[in-house]
């Protein structure tokens, strides 16, 4: 029991999320398990509606308004569900922090970027204003910000797009957090700057030896950075496993259409381009 | 591990909000979706009911005026208690079977008859003053969306122009200043020369919205005629926001009529009107309040019910929008 | 920046010259002849010429309005001789009624309206926006359903209907208050105030359902915000998670609504002044209309133009000091 303890970060044991709908409560997630250790990544997979988005902001005690959860959520073998938003408060940003798919718009157009990390670290580690300048400037220039002591004063709107998702994780990772979950972090960007976003991530979860959870649609993303993958659909648990056996051997119709739908070269060619 | 945990302690966006996509049983044209939002509304359906009845008092003035016998501008001198100096025969400001409403005091003219041909007045005003608005402003608004460079700098410039003058005060100086010619008329006129810029204004930057979006581009890249574009593309996509805007901007100008008699610049006595009537009513009101309180309530209820009627629209159509 | 200011300056200055000619022109045009007002009944033709003459309504159109703009910027010289009169600038010229300086006028008279109109801001903006918030936080309870229903009752009672109402039950009926008057605040504070009472509140009151509305919605949006939900993530204090991420970003386009009504006040709230019998602007825009006094008519137009159109561009200027999106060219 300490082993297990020990190896992992992050358990989730049936799962069921309930939101109240004007046509009565509807269920959008369905009895989810799965476990996530210390320095891994694992990916929850899926079509837009299917719950996994749901799950990651259940874990955050982020729900909307009369949401009902069911089921157990463990950090560091402690229970979060049923937390209060006082207690949640202390775990979020702290132990578990998140990054989301826009960064234009979660980003606070109205405040720099360098006080929108500072808050946060201060929310959590108190300190001075100057303290968690430096800690700012440190952590923008930890995900690759070029010239971080002037940027570090400058509005989300003066940055790129990848820039500010970089911007984003910078914020998540401030307080060193176990756990961190990204919803779909590379959607909203060119496909250049996708891999960059990628390699960033893996390379600051490998070297901070944190847990992640990394929320996709795409397979052909989650097979570059995941050890183990959750496949849901309509909010259902369809298939679990460690990467490996996903894409060799997927055991659900739903995962092979997933699979499948991965664009190859050839896909894009005329048939008889590619006969000829 | 299977309790069940409730979040609500936070604030955050409710889910399920009114108008969720596929909502069964709702109509697919916008009049038909906002009539159907409607029904099941019960401040709106009071306030609907409140105008037609009001509408229909207005209609029937001349037949409420054959039932009590008295006309709206005929002095009943036998309601007033000349002793009292002028004031109304009984409590409650002359209330009786003879006068429902009372009588004005001094010269006992029948309080419900000039409610009734003062509402025929107001509506008048407001629905003419909302018709030539809502013209002007649409043509205009387009005509400065559509086709830009100068045009629109002289359209926008003019509707600099308007929206920064004094309307109140300068409504009140030309109104004061013209001869007496047709009151109703040039208070039409009047509030519609200072009203249209705010729907045009509105109108422009939809306009130029709209000139973006790709069904238009579309429409305009297949070879369609500048009048197909305008009057198939365009206008058909104002109408959710013109029918909003409409709606809200009739309790404005009722307010407005009422404000400028009451200012003594709008329809000249002895025509009635409520804001007129609120007006003569100053002088008395501390020992007749019921004279000041009966137009009054009747403004205050129409403009609240139309106030009422057109946020609801507006909530429907935003909802319908959402879908 | 300096660039921009000088443009916004020379377009203001269009705009207010055009609103002085048009209502030169217009009370030119079409109003009765001031001289047979003055003249009374027992008036012969050389009388009212003379009186014509004395007033400079004698001369064409166009040199009037020289005149009158001549008298705004470098000050002007009424009548001959003995009888010279120096207005200096900014000479609005006298009132046709008493002979009195209509800028001497304006400036006794403005801080009343300033007065009524700093104090229902005040009213209008805290009682707006907390009951908008508290709606807003609160939304679909039964508080908010009873503030928002609340907000448009509130703001479909005409003014003048409120503030007769109003006078009839505190003053006349329940005698809380007195009749309000035209008291220094030096010579009885406690009756200033309460003079003021009833004016602020009548004026607060539309505003303020206005504005409770407008706050609602702005604060309802962005609870639904992204950034809203990355501040709830990030684990901060609930009152800085509100303060920065839900009441800045939503209060800030209340910035320019306010400043515009505010400027449109200060011009003059006609009606209320004159229900309540105070000697700010709008009563005397009232009664320079009732006597078809031109030079006082004159002038309250151009001030409430004037405030309008600088309202306008203060705005502008305060608004890309708070948004840093909002940068000028």
């Amino acid at each position: 029991m300490s082993e297990a303890l020990n190896s992992e970060l992050l358990v989730v044991e049936n799962l069921t999320v309930t939101l109240p709908t004007t046509r009565g409560p509807v269920a959008v997630v369905k009895d989810v398990s799965f476990t996530v250790g210390r320095n891994e990544t694992v990916g929850i997979v899926g079509e837009s509606g299917s719950g996994k988005s749901m799950t990651s902001l259940a874990v955050m005690g982020l729900l909307p308004r009369g949401a009902v959860t069911e089921g157990s959520v463990r950090l560091d073998g402690v229970e979060l569900l049923g937390r209060s938003d006082r207690e949640m408060r202390r775990i979020r940003g702290a132990q578990a922090a998140m990054i989301f798919q826009d960064p234009l718009s979660s980003l606070n157009p109205y405040y720099t970027v360098g006080l929108q990390i500072e808050e946060m670290y201060r929310a959590h580690r108190g300190g001075s204003r100057k303290e968690a300048r430096k800690v700012a400037v440190e952590a923008l220039a930890r995900v690759g910000i070029p010239e971080p002591e002037r940027r570090v004063g400058h509005y989300p709107h003066q940055f790129s797009g990848g820039q500010r998702q970089r911007v984003m994780i910078a914020m998540a990772l401030v307080c060193s957090p176990a756990l961190l979950i990204a919803d779909e972090p590379t959607t909203a960007l060119d496909v250049t700057v996708q891999a960059q976003i990628l390699r960033l991530l893996a390379e600051l979860q490998q070297s901070t030896r944190t847990g992640m959870v990394f929320i996709t649609h795409d397979l052909a993303v989650i097979s570059s950075i995941a050890t183990r993958v959750l496949v849901m659909c309509q909010g259902e648990q369809v298939e679990y496993g460690t990467a490996e056996q996903i894409f060799s051997a997927p055991q659900h119709p739903y995962t092979r259409k997933l699979l499948d739908s991965i664009p190859r070269i050839t896909d894009a060619l005329p048939a008889d381009e590619v006969t000829t | 591990m299977t309790t069940a945990f409730v979040h609500d302690a936070h604030p955050g966006p409710p889910v399920g909000a009114p108008g969720s996509p596929g909502a069964p049983g709702v109509p697919a044209t916008a009049g038909g979706r906002i009539l159907g939002v409607l029904r099941h509304d019960r401040a709106a359906l009071f306030s609907a009911s409140f105008i037609a009845l009001m509408m229909l008092m207005a209609i029937c003035a001349p037949l409420i005026s054959a039932l009590t016998g008295h006309g709206p501008t005929a002095f009943d001198t036998s309601a007033i208690d000349v002793d009292s100096g002028g004031l109304p025969k009984g409590s409650f400001g002359g209330i009786s079977a003879e006068h429902p409403l009372g009588v004005e005091p001094l010269n006992g003219r029948d309080i419900l008859a000039r409610i009734a041909y003062g509402a025929r007045v107001s509506f008048l005003i407001a629905a003419s003053a909302t018709v030539v608005t809502t013209l002007l402003g649409v043509v205009l608004g387009m005509v400065a969306g559509f086709y830009g460079g100068w045009v629109d700098q002289f359209v926008s410039r003019v509707m600099d122009f308007l929206m920064a003058f004094p309307a109140l005060i300068f409504m009140i100086a030309i109104l004061s200043s013209l001869p007496a010619g047709n009151r109703s008329f040039l208070l039409v006129a009047v509030i519609s020369v200072f009203g249209w810029p705010y729907l045009a204004r509105v109108v422009r930057g939809q306009t130029l919205t709209l000139l973006n979006r790709d069904f238009v581009e579309a429409a305009r890249a297949s070879g369609a005629s500048r009048r197909a574009l305008v009057f198939r593309e365009i206008l058909p996509n104002l109408r959710s926001s013109l029918i909003v805007m409409t709606t809200l901007s009739v309790p404005g100008y009722i307010g407005t009529e009422a404000g400028l008699s009451f200012l003594g610049v709008g329809v000249s006595p002895p025509t009635p009107s409520w804001g007129q009537m609120i007006a003569s009513s100053v002088s008395w009101y501390a020992v007749d309040p019921l004279y000041f309180a009966i137009p009054g309530l009747f403004l205050f209820l129409t403009v609240l019910s139309l106030t009422v009627l057109g946020d609801r629209i507006r909530a429907a159509t935003d909802a319908g929008e959402a879908a | 920046m300096a660039r921009y200011l000088a443009g916004r300056i020379a377009g203001l200055v269009l705009i207010l010259f055009l609103v002085c000619l048009f209502t030169y022109l217009i009370f030119f045009e079409l109003s009765p002849d001031p001289a047979v007002m003055i003249c009374g009944k027992t008036c012969t033709p050389e009388r009212v010429a003379q009186i014509r003459t004395v007033l400079g309504i004698d001369k064409p159109f166009l040199t009037q309005f020289g005149d009158f703009l001549g008298g705004l910027f470098a000050g002007r010289d009424y009548g001959t001789g003995a009888n010279l009169v120096h207005c200096p600038a900014p000479c609005l010229g006298y009132s046709f009624q008493t002979n009195q300086s209509v800028m001497q006028m304006v400036v006794t008279r403005l801080p009343v309206t300033a007065t009524l109109a700093v104090g229902a801001a005040a009213l209008w903006l805290l009682a707006g926006i907390t009951a908008g918030l508290l709606s807003a936080v609160k939304e679909g309870t039964w508080w908010d359903r009873a503030a928002m229903n609340l907000a448009l009752g509130g703001a479909s009672i005409p003014n003048y209907v409120l503030a007769l109402a109003l006078q009839y039950i505190l003053v006349v009926k329940l005698q809380i208050l007195p009749f309000p008057s035209s008291v220094a605040f030096t010579d009885d504070p406690w009756l200033w105030f309460q003079s003021y009472l009833m004016p602020w509140f009548v004026l607060a009151t539309g505003a303020a359902c206005l504005y409770a509305r407008l706050t609602r919605a702005n604060v309802i949006d962005t609870l639904a915000e992204n950034f809203f939900r990355t501040a709830r993530s990030k684990g901060l204090a609930p009152v800085l998670t509100m303060r920065r991420h839900a009441l800045r970003p939503a209060l800030t386009p209340i910035v320019t609504i306010f400043g515009m009504d505010f400027a449109a006040l200060l011009g003059g709230a006609l009606i209320t002044e004159t229900v309540f019998g105070l000697n700010g602007i709008g009563k005397m825009a009232a009664d320079s209309i009732a006597k078809n006094d031109q030079p006082v008519i004159m002038a309250v137009t151009l001030l409430a133009a004037f405030f309008v159109v600088v309202g306008n561009v203060v705005v502008d200027l305060v608004y890309t000091a708070l948004d840093p999106r909002v940068r000028i060219r």
